[in-house]
């Protein structure tokens, strides 16, 4: 009796004693109210009756009903409409601008990589500026360059002017426009994750088959080509599965011609109070998502992943090109360079022009910035606009802090708990936001947080549900970076500060912090960056008083008032630009492959 | 029948000449080491013969045929240079089982399907690894990675074996066992072996003929006790030995030499020297004897420290501002920390160098 109570005492209070601990267990705790419920409360809302749908689902509030499934999926021309158009277009839309990056991509990787060609440096920082930068100003940018007066509350684009007639409108919105936004903004990931499969591939395992009397074309395919085939897979799956929630994009691009994908139909289906249907699109986005994610860590199952992301340098054969040196590398940099630059460009003239498409001095204001026009004020000087900012920075601010202070935290108690249950446990939960698309995510707390819970209030409406809804959202690279971190450091640092009688708190902050500092700033600011630029996420969950600039834009474009939107596009491309180069010379890494890639 | 021969051969990189005017015959059946410290331009030796680098300058033969010469531009691929290659990674294809890496090099060749599978049964049973047939090299440890390397490049027949560090990432313990697998498997093969190592422990231990090599220049090629007995220069008499040849500046004086703490007869080796010239003598730790009696070949010496190594200590001791390091018998040593005592040299043992050009004198 008396010895088993000193073992519970004792164990309590080995317990109490090890912060990896009870850190996992709160973290246990706080993901599976965060993630686990949430997920589990929308696809119980998709079987009961929403309220307002009490007459057409022909039941009462909170009853039992497949009425949402079956009219979504089983409702003739209706769900030919409501889902299985945008479905079909989702996909189409999805593969085409995959396939089109992957080229991209690897084509850049294995020039960068692989041969001595010239420029190096300056293509390398061109080729990523896209994918820092927002889709959605891609977007807008493409309306400047090829938008044409034709549709609805249109106006012609650089392209219109100066062929004098407008664009077709195939060339204007729709699927191609988006596929091509897609593309511009998605090649660079596939150029990072390919450049660094293919730098671990070492030059002794080419040479190996050379002296075995292999051809340099049966080399690239008896050896090159099958070692990077998994990473090329993976590559191209983890492309699909980023760009396939994309809200943005297709709202600016396909709504004005009714071209619908599942982010938009979601969007629209939420807009009107269609919870139900919202939540059913939602299901869909997630089951496709994370379909994809699985395959991809089947397919870089232990035996079949030969090369490793976070490729340790290697020797490479380096191909050269002779003659074809200089022509090459000239014609790759200056294609990117039209690529990164020309829409930034476009996008801030456009942001001068009274009227919309006019190149002339006489069209040139600054009416948009910080005048007046039609009763909207120009950004700078528009209250609400400030408002919007306000609220942008202190989202942005809370979302970094937050994520890198909780990721190193999950870090810690990781890596400390190495090798136990609860360690992988933690870090599998906190990759689960990884396979939800952002509007889904959205649509998720919306579900779980419009309505008292508990001891929570209603948190629609406020900045907390949006807090919240980013910093889990960015859980996934949180967790990664603070593992990660943790990693380096290494225990024995930690142990010695506690053999010198450090309580946990100091050793944090004496110790573990500083030495992971630069990975806490860099984590900080990224995800400040992804906040900052977000509309995905946020749209569904914003409202007029928690307005966010990225989500203001769409308020503009709706209004067909594009310059005010462009203004904020450059303001925001700015912002992201100039604290992902900070990031990058903190961390002195290429701090970009944090930002798609969350499965380790 | 497998000489391999090296004309005049240049590699540049750059401005940098990583092999500088390089000339060398090795024998058929040789076990030929190219020793060096790191960036001497040893392995890129390796990979001109093996046609992984193209020189700038001179000729390489293998076997007596032409694989590479500058003059005519004639360069034989390396899949046709009669070669197999250890990697010092072991280069093992990630995507193929231990019989797909093992069969490559056959299946390229396009020798028949049951020749294949009767050499692939030879060579794992000599390596004693039948039983890793169907595994990935990822499932392997690093000795048997090593022996599938082995094997890949045995099951081939190539008279000429190239070696690039091949032991440098094994354990200790392993690496001892290997060394002897080596050799018996260049025993048994008889081919050429070429074999490059930072270790000259295996280059002495392993080779017939060894080469040492500093910033691409050779500097000397002959049998490995050669190369121990009598280093060409300072560079490979300090290169090579356990502990480093311990130098002191000594000044020629008629039939004696100055050093610091006294004189010594003059040494055999020293006799072009003039009168009055300076030279640098140099002795092995091995080579100096320890006591507490004085004669003409001894100098007084102070005691600082003592660093047992079972047998045998390191004993460091200090003369006039220069120091010396002595290997003394543990069990007949009998001097402490701070003891006033002799070192006595060995005059016929002693390697004596130009000061200036660091060449070996005699």
């Amino acid at each position: 009796m008396n010895l088993s109570m000193r073992r519970v005492r004792n164990r309590l209070s080995t317990f109490a004693h090890s912060p990896q601990n009870w850190l996992a267990w709160i973290f246990l705790l706080v993901f599976g109210y965060l993630i686990i419920v949430p997920v589990g409360n929308m696809i119980w809302s998709t079987f009961h009756i929403q309220s307002g749908d009490a007459r057409r689902a022909g039941g009462a509030v909170g009853d039992f009903t497949m009425f949402y499934w079956e009219r979504v999926f089983a409702s003739g021309q209706l769900s030919a409409r409501l889902l299985y158009e945008p479905l079909m277009n989702t996909l189409f839309v999805s593969i085409t601008y995959t396939i089109i990056a992957m080229i991209i991509g690897l084509s850049l990787a294995w020039l960068m990589v692989k041969t001595d060609m010239p420029f190096k440096r300056f293509t390398g920082f061109c080729a990523i500026v896209p994918y820092i930068v927002p889709s959605w100003t891609l977007a807008l940018a493409w309306l400047t360059v090829f938008g044409n007066s034709q549709v609805g509350i249109g106006a012609a684009g650089v392209v219109e002017t100066l062929l004098g007639r407008p664009t077709p409108n195939w060339l204007a919105y729709g699927p191609i426009p988006i596929i091509s936004v897609l593309a511009i903004n998605f090649f660079a990931f596939a150029y990072l994750l390919g450049a660094a499969a293919l730098a671990t591939v070492d030059a002794s395992l080419e040479e190996a088959a050379l002296i075995h009397g292999a051809s340099n074309r049966k080399v690239i395919r008896k050896i090159t080509m099958p070692i990077l085939l998994p990473a090329i897979g993976s590559a191209a799956i983890l492309t699909f599965a980023s760009g396939l929630g994309t809200f943005g994009v297709p709202a600016f691009l396909g709504l004005p011609v009714r071209y619908n994908v599942l982010a938009t139909s979601l969007y629209q289906s939420a807009a009107i109070g269609r919870y139900g249907e919202a939540f059913v699109f939602t299901m869909v986005l997630v089951t496709i998502s994370a379909s994809a994610i699985i395959l991809n860590s089947k397919l870089i199952g232990k035996r079949k992943q030969f090369t490793t992301m976070e490729g340790k340098g290697s020797r490479q054969r380096v191909l050269k090109l002779g003659k074809w040196r200089k022509p090459v590398g000239f014609l790759v940099a200056g294609v990117m360079a039209i690529v990164t630059f020309m829409p930034i460009i476009f996008l801030v003239l456009q942001t001068f022009q009274f009227h919309l498409g006019q190149y002339s001095l006489d069209n040139f204001t600054l009416a948009y910035w910080i005048g007046e026009r039609d009763g909207l004020r120009g950004i700078l000087v528009d209250p609400r606009v400030r408002a919007a900012a306000v609220n942008t920075l202190w989202l942005g601010i809370s979302v970094g802090l937050g994520t890198a202070f909780v990721g190193i935290l999950i870090g810690y108690s990781v890596s400390r708990n190495r090798g136990r249950p609860i360690a992988k446990v933690v870090e599998q939960m906190s990759f689960i936001p990884y396979v939800i698309p952002g509007i889904a995510f959205g649509a998720i707390f919306l579900s779980m947080f419009a309505q008292p819970r508990g001891p929570i209030p209603v948190l629609y409406g406020t900045m907390t549900i949006i807090f919240i809804a980013c910093l889990v959202n960015r859980l996934p690279f949180a967790s990664r970076m603070g593992i990660s971190a943790m990693m380096q450091v290494g225990r024995s640092l930690e142990e010695s500060a506690e053999v010198h009688g450090a309580s946990f708190p100091r050793r944090i902050t004496r110790i573990m912090f500083p030495l992971t500092k630069r990975g806490f700033m860099g984590g900080f600011i990224l995800s400040f960056v992804s906040t900052v630029k977000d509309i995905n996420l946020v749209i569904l969950l914003v409202t007029p008083q928690t307005m966010v600039l990225a989500a203001l834009t769409f308020g503009y474009i709706e209004l067909g008032r594009r310059q005010f939107a462009d203004a904020i596009g450059v303001v925001i491309i700015v912002l992201v630009l100039g604290c992902t180069l900070i990031a990058q010379w903190l961390t002195k890494t290429n701090p970009l492959q944090g930002f798609g890639g969350g499965n380790s | 029948m497998s000489r391999i021969i090296l004309e005049h051969v240049t590699k540049r990189f750059g401005d940098y000449a990583a092999v500088n005017d390089l000339s060398l015959e090795i024998e058929s059946g040789a076990f030929f080491s190219l020793l060096g410290p790191s960036g001497c331009g040893k392995t890129t030796t390796m990979r001109l013969i093996a046609g992984l680098e193209t020189a700038d300058e001179g000729r390489i033969l293998i076997d007596d045929k032409v694989v590479f010469d500058a003059a005519d531009s004639t360069v034989v691929p390396p899949g046709k240079r009669g070669i197999g290659m250890v990697f010092q990674n072991y280069a093992l294809w990630p995507h193929m089982t231990v019989r797909e890496n093992i069969l490559f090099g056959l299946a390229v060749r396009k020798i028949e399907k049951a020749d294949q599978e009767e050499r692939l049964r030879r060579v794992l049973s000599r390596l004693q690894i039948s039983e890793l047939v169907d595994r990935y090299p990822s499932e392997l440890s690093g000795g048997q990675q090593q022996r599938i390397a082995l094997a890949r490049e045995l099951v081939t027949g190539a008279k000429v074996l190239l070696m690039d560090e091949p032991l440098s990432n094994l354990d200790a313990k392993l690496r001892i066992d290997m060394r002897v697998e080596l050799k018996q498997l260049h025993e048994e093969t008889g081919a050429t072996v070429i074999y490059v190592t930072h270790d000259q422990i295996e280059a002495l231990t392993l080779s017939s003929t060894m080469a040492v090599m500093k910033l691409g220049v050779m500097q000397q090629n002959a049998a490995p006790s050669e190369v121990f007995a009598k280093p060409t220069n300072l560079f490979v008499a300090q290169f090579m030995g356990h502990t480093p040849m311990n130098i002191l500046p000594a000044t020629i004086q008629g039939n004696s030499m100055q050093i610091p703490g006294g004189s010594l007869p003059r040494a055999a080796s020293s006799a072009s020297c003039a009168d009055g010239s300076q030279i640098l003598i140099g002795a092995r730790p091995e080579e100096l004897l320890l006591g507490t009696t004085q004669d003409e070949r001894s100098i007084s010496v102070r005691v600082e420290s003592i660093l047992p190594m079972g047998y045998d200590s390191l004993v460091r001791v200090s003369v006039e501002g220069a120091e010396l390091t002595i290997a003394a018998d543990e069990r007949t040593r009998t001097v402490d920390v701070g003891d006033d005592c002799f070192v006595t040299f060995d005059d016929t043992q002693l390697h004596c160098f130009d000061a200036e050009t660091h060449e070996r004198l005699g």
